[in-house]
């Protein structure tokens, strides 16, 4: 029995790969908790009548109730319904600024592993001197010029995002470039560019994946972050870093624990969740395990 | 080595004029009059149009840009770093009194680190699959997913709140200001800055024992009857530790990094909470210099953890693996 299985999944990589994902229990689990938070906020509407933006003094602090489950903030906003909405801003903010920074560290990577030479050591250099700038600080500082926003907090992630993806990338490719198939592919007389990004750059998909999801991880934490400084997300939208801010003083923090400790937690929850999948998607993809 | 450690220090004096470059360019970028960042605004407010245009000509602003970015240059290495927009206070000064806040709650958080990272990895590794290995597993994800202000905020509420045993926030009590009369400040806010970078010392420090473990070395070793404990700590604690340092040198850009966050939540009067600060009152000329400055201390990080590699890895200061 053990042997027919050990056969069948030696059919092709993916369903091998398939395979050892699914038997990882924690990745499962983390893959559960992720699309379950997602698909909470996909649907808020659906959840909750209420709008979270929507201001009614007459129910400042109101407590836990049937109508209102985690019960309003200072402004009388429903908690539930701006945890649901604000996780639908959060999780966009980290998903498209991984997608697009890895995107475009796994480009630049590429040019650099594959052309080599000085193509290579000035890009390298610029990612060194990149990563001499402390992250956050850079961020506050390139968005203090360039103002305020959802966009400019994406374009400002992807832009100071790109270093460790090209570095593994990069790599990945330095030790591909001279396998067969790609002097194949030079005999041949395909393209540089062709060669890069249809034959070389897919080799690095697993690379490419586990940044992503790692790096998901990472900018809803910045996102949080930021915002929780009040530096992040304009305070009108809601969005977990925001939620947490507003509670953010002495008082509100020792009298209405809810209000801070719920989006603290749901937003863990998701990160947590988020690396979990990650960390059963490495374990999938990393060679040297085998 | 001496040759080693040269080059690595002369490897720092282009990338050091890079970051200012960019530095400048950042500052000529505020859309401000440069004439308020670089005079002391009580004299600046004296003087008449004529008298401002001819100050201007006399500190060369009207000069090329690169002439100014060298004057610039020069006026930072005689420390004179420009005035707050908002205080007028030199930048210099600010600098001076936030920087050594910083500098002990990195180095007490890196210290903490250091210790339970390398501990609890190297126990995750001795004990592989066990339930240490899996808890502390658990425990690393743990560490990296919670953020650390939300850590912050359940510390002040449980300690400080609850409990009453350490203090809310700032860095000393008034006329106490003896290093072990503020500790009892730093121990939450280095707390919080050490658990991520623990979570991740401590996956590393596992995977780098779990390769040294299964070198022909160690089974040399154990093949010639040396005890278990000694073999762990000479043999495979040594050389799994310098990919170790490595990481945590790396790391140091995120520590500080994180100290915006941390000081912040924490009150702590440190570069993080002055850049934050800075930012939030538009007062962009402070923010640039302390960027600058952080961006200098992780270079001079850099450079003595390369200093650390050589003295525990003696193929790097001979040169045979210099390039990896």
């Amino acid at each position: 029995m053990k042997t027919m299985k050990f056969q069948k999944s030696k059919d092709s990589i993916a369903r091998r790969n398939l395979q050892k994902l699914l038997s990882n229990k924690l990745a499962i689990f983390g893959f559960a908790v992720m699309m379950i938070i997602m698909i909470l906020c996909a649907i808020a509407p659906l959840l909750t009548p209420y709008d979270p933006t929507y201001i009614d003094m007459s129910l400042r602090y109101a407590p836990v109730s049937a109508e209102h489950p985690l019960g309003c903030d200072q402004s009388g906003r429903d908690v539930f319904a701006r945890i649901l909405y604000g996780g639908r801003v959060s999780i966009v903010i980290g998903l498209v600024s991984a997608l697009c920074a890895n995107v475009l560290g796994a480009i630049i990577g590429c040019v650099s592993g594959f052309f080599g030479g000085k193509v290579d050591q000035a890009l390298m250099y610029a990612s060194e001197i990149f990563s001499c700038f402390p992250s956050t600080m850079l961020v506050l500082i390139v968005m203090a010029l360039a103002g305020e926003g959802v966009l400019i907090m994406i374009l400002v992630f992807i832009f100071t995002g790109w270093v460790s993806t090209m570095r593994m990338v990069r790599s990945r490719i330095l030790s591909l470039k001279n396998e067969p198939f790609v002097e194949n592919c030079k005999a041949n007389g395909i393209s540089s560019a062709s060669i890069m990004f249809r034959h070389l750059l897919p080799n690095t998909m697993g690379v490419f994946i586990i940044n992503i999801t790692s790096t998901v991880a990472g900018y809803v934490l910045s996102e949080a972050g930021l915002s929780f400084l009040g530096l992040g997300v304009p305070k009108g939208i809601p969005t977990w870093g925001n939620m947490l801010n507003a509670a953010r003083n002495l008082s509100t923090m020792q009298n209405y624990p809810i209000l801070w400790i719920a989006p603290g937690i749901v937003l863990s929850l998701f990160v947590l969740a988020v690396n979990f999948f990650g960390d059963g998607l490495r374990d999938v993809f990393d060679v040297k395990d085998e | 080595m001496t040759q080693y450690f040269i080059k690595r220090f002369l490897s720092m004096i282009p990338k050091l004029l890079i970051i200012t470059m960019l530095i400048y360019f950042g500052m000529e970028l505020i859309p401000i009059d440069p004439l308020t960042r670089m005079m002391d605004p009580d004299t600046l407010s004296s003087m008449s149009e004529a008298q401002l245009e001819e100050l201007r000509e006399a500190k060369g602003l009207n000069d090329p840009v690169v002439v100014r970015y060298f004057r610039w240059l020069g006026d930072l290495l005689h420390g004179e770093l420009g005035y707050s927009l908002t205080t007028g206070t030199p930048i210099s000064k600010l600098l001076a009194a936030r920087f050594p806040a910083t500098l002990e709650l990195c180095g007490i958080a890196i210290i903490l680190a250091g210790i339970f990272g390398i501990l609890m990895g190297s126990q995750s590794a001795r004990h592989k699959n066990t339930l240490v290995d899996y808890g502390n597993t658990v425990l690393g994800l743990v560490g990296t997913s919670v953020p650390e202000f939300f850590f912050g905020m359940c510390f002040i509420m449980l300690f400080s709140m609850r409990l009453g045993w350490l203090p809310s926030g700032g860095r000393m009590t008034i006329g106490k200001t003896a290093f072990f009369d503020r500790i009892e400040y730093m121990i939450m806010p280095s707390v919080c800055m050490a658990i991520g970078l623990i979570a991740y010392l401590m996956r590393v420090t596992r995977n780098s024992m779990l390769d040294v473990m299964h070198k022909d070395y160690v089974k040399t070793a154990r093949a010639k009857g040396e005890k278990e404990g000694q073999i762990f700590v000479k043999h495979c604690f040594r050389n799994g530790c310098t990919p170790v340092v490595l990481v945590l040198i790396g790391r140091i850009s995120m520590l500080v990094s994180g100290t915006t966050i941390i000081e912040t939540v924490f009150n702590y009067p440190g570069m993080g909470m002055l850049l934050v600060n800075s930012i939030t009152e538009k007062d962009l000329p402070v923010a640039m210099m302390t960027l600058l400055l952080c961006a200098i201390m992780v270079l001079i990080t850099s450079f003595l953890g390369d200093v650390a590699i050589a003295f525990l890895d003696p193929r790097v200061r001979f040169g045979k693996e210099g390039q990896s």
